[in-house]
């Protein structure tokens, strides 16, 4: 390997430093000022400047700093457009920018922008709202199941007696981007209006609590939003969680009072057909060795 | 030793707006060009959409992230997933930039400048031999477009990229717009920069627009046709190579299908000599 000459080293750190700078909001529509100010001089002093148009190396680098928050900005605000209404656009922008400081970019692929976001959300009062978290829970599943691989799909129709008795009591595998979500504001309808709407800067109405179950899932290469009722949405968890069928039955079963319990006999063949046919479940990675 | 790289002819970058209507109608297009990083994934529509795209159409991948320019050593994780992608697209070549992305494993998503040193050119240099040993294919660097100049630069531009690509024995990814960007914003003539290249290097060209901003400096931000003056230097590295692949890069303020084609296919105009194939000195 060649050896890393320590002054590109320094001059790169410094120049990440400076292009990274947060930007000063002015305003609740996310005007900003640039803190040049904050450059580094010793850097500085080293760009060559536009004398002829009255450019510095401190404007030189603006560019640079505009164009990073540009582009990180819009990539967020495409990502996640319920949680950019739900905060409004100076707030978007603050968080957006409070997140990269904590959390810089590790990844090639503004694709993985947001991995820890939810995280960073939790650990700050001023981010950690009940709505806003789900919110962005939400919107990361949809970024999660546009991106996810998918295995072979297991049709338990296919399977022989034998087979299908093996499914009863081997944990079933999902689809990797079949992802379970719980929220109290029915925020997948909420996504829908802030994406359509006319006006994308104004204020969006929070609806009346009351929790909402979903399967977040990719079909025909788009990201749908599944309504589950509670007790789907329990006997996924505990299939999710591991446990084979009948076990997860079992303990769903055990949970329920009597009308739940002949409520889910009578309906669970037709859930399975259900979720079978939307491709929920996928061949075993040991069945595909074989 | 020459690199015989066939004249692919005319193309575009494969964009996501578009490829809904190219699966659907086959549209007569010489071939594409994908930013790799895209479709280095494991999975999802971006894979299945570029395989139906592969089954109809020849396809060459340009990267953003290699980050050759980086003061750290090559990203041998990073070139196995494009060396995988290269295998399963046949792609004839790949190509990224001269410039850097990543700092003390800091993504900036954007394509940095360096000053032009002899020592960072031959750092670099030395970095991209060891890319396309490993990648066993010919591997092209862009010439950048910037913003920014430094005091301690100790050669032109055009002498450094020069610099870089013969010592290293790799390729260029010639980048007509981003010379004219360049330029302006550096106070350059651009043709100094065009009369210094040696064109059997080059084995492919970009063309793009550029955006202006009201302090005059220009921006390469792929969203409005190419200028008249950058279709003019189009011409002349054209007759310099003797006929060379081209993809019109449109990345943003996103036209129809059609109408972006038609933008293109404006370099035909500008093709008054050409020929099947471009021998490249290796």
């Amino acid at each position: 390997m060649p050896t890393i000459p320590p002054s590109l080293l320094k001059l790169q750190q410094q120049f990440g430093h400076a292009i990274s700078q947060p930007l000063i909001l002015l305003d609740e529509q996310a005007n900003f000022r640039m803190q040049s100010e904050k450059y580094e001089m010793s850097l500085v002093m080293q760009l060559v400047g536009r004398d002829d148009l009255g450019l510095t190396g401190s404007d030189r680098l603006e560019t640079y700093n505009q164009q990073y928050w540009f582009r990180i900005l819009s990539t967020m605000q495409q990502e996640y457009p319920l949680l950019a209404r739900l905060t409004g656009a100076r707030e978007f922008a603050q968080l957006v920018m409070d997140y990269l400081q904590q959390f810089p970019s590790d990844s090639a692929s503004l694709r993985d922008l947001s991995r820890l976001l939810v995280t960073f959300m939790s650990m700050h009062q001023q981010y950690n709202r009940e709505v806003w978290v789900q919110a962005a829970e939400l919107e990361y599943l949809y970024i999660h199941a546009f991106d996810a691989p998918k295995l072979p799909s297991l049709d338990l129709s296919e399977l022989d007696a034998v087979e299908q008795e093996k499914q009863l009591t081997e944990p079933l595998q999902f689809q990797s981007d079949v992802r379970l979500f719980a929220e109290d504001w029915n925020l997948v309808e909420l996504r829908m209006t802030a994406r359509t709407e006319n006006d994308p800067e104004g204020p969006i109405l929070i609806p009346a609590h009351g929790t909402h179950h979903w399967a977040i899932h990719r079909e025909n290469n788009q990201v749908k939003a599944h309504a589950l009722g509670p007790l789907q949405y329990r006997l996924l968890m505990h299939l999710q969680q591991g446990l084979p069928l009948a076990d997860a039955l079992e303990q769903l079963l055990s949970q329920c009072d009597d009308k739940q319990q002949a409520f889910v006999q009578e309906r669970l063949t037709m859930w399975f057909n259900h979720w079978r046919t939307l491709g929920w479940f996928a061949q075993s990675q040991q069945d595909n060795l074989q | 030793m020459t690199y015989r790289a066939k004249n692919l002819g005319i193309g575009i970058g494969l964009r996501v707006p578009h490829i809904a209507h190219i699966i659907a109608n086959r549209p007569k297009v010489d071939f594409f060009e994908i930013i790799s990083e895209n479709y280095m994934v494991d999975g999802g529509p971006p894979r299945e959409n570029l395989d139906r795209i592969l089954e109809h159409y020849p396809v060459v991948q340009h990267g953003v992230s290699l980050s050759i320019a980086s003061a750290e050593d090559v990203d041998f994780t990073y070139l196995k997933k494009l060396k995988t992608l290269c295998k399963h697209t046949k792609t004839p070549w790949f190509s990224d930039h001269l410039c850097w992305t990543r700092c003390s494993s800091h993504n900036y998503h954007d394509l940095l400048p360096i000053p032009y040193t002899a020592e960072y050119a031959d750092f670099i240099a030395e970095k991209a031999r060891i890319v396309q040993d490993f990648m066993e294919i010919p591997f092209a660097l862009e010439n950048l477009s910037s913003y920014v100049a430094f005091d301690n630069s100790e050669m032109p531009e055009w002498e450094f990229y020069q610099r870089v690509i013969d010592k290293s024995g790799t390729y260029m990814m010639f980048d007509v717009n981003n010379v004219y960007v360049s330029a302006v914003n550096h106070q350059f003539d651009p043709m100094a920069y065009l009369k210094h290249i040696d064109y059997s290097r080059v084995l492919q060209c970009h063309v793009a627009g550029h955006t202006e901003l009201p302090n005059g400096t220009l921006l390469d931000t792929h969203n409005h046709p190419v200028k008249d003056i950058v279709w003019e230097m189009y011409r002349y590295v054209y007759q310099q190579t003797g006929g060379v692949s081209t993809i019109l890069e449109w990345d943003a303020d996103f036209l129809t299908f059609d109408q972006t084609m038609a933008q293109a296919n404006i370099a035909r105009e500008y093709q008054d000599a050409g020929q099947d194939v471009h021998v490249c000195k290796r």
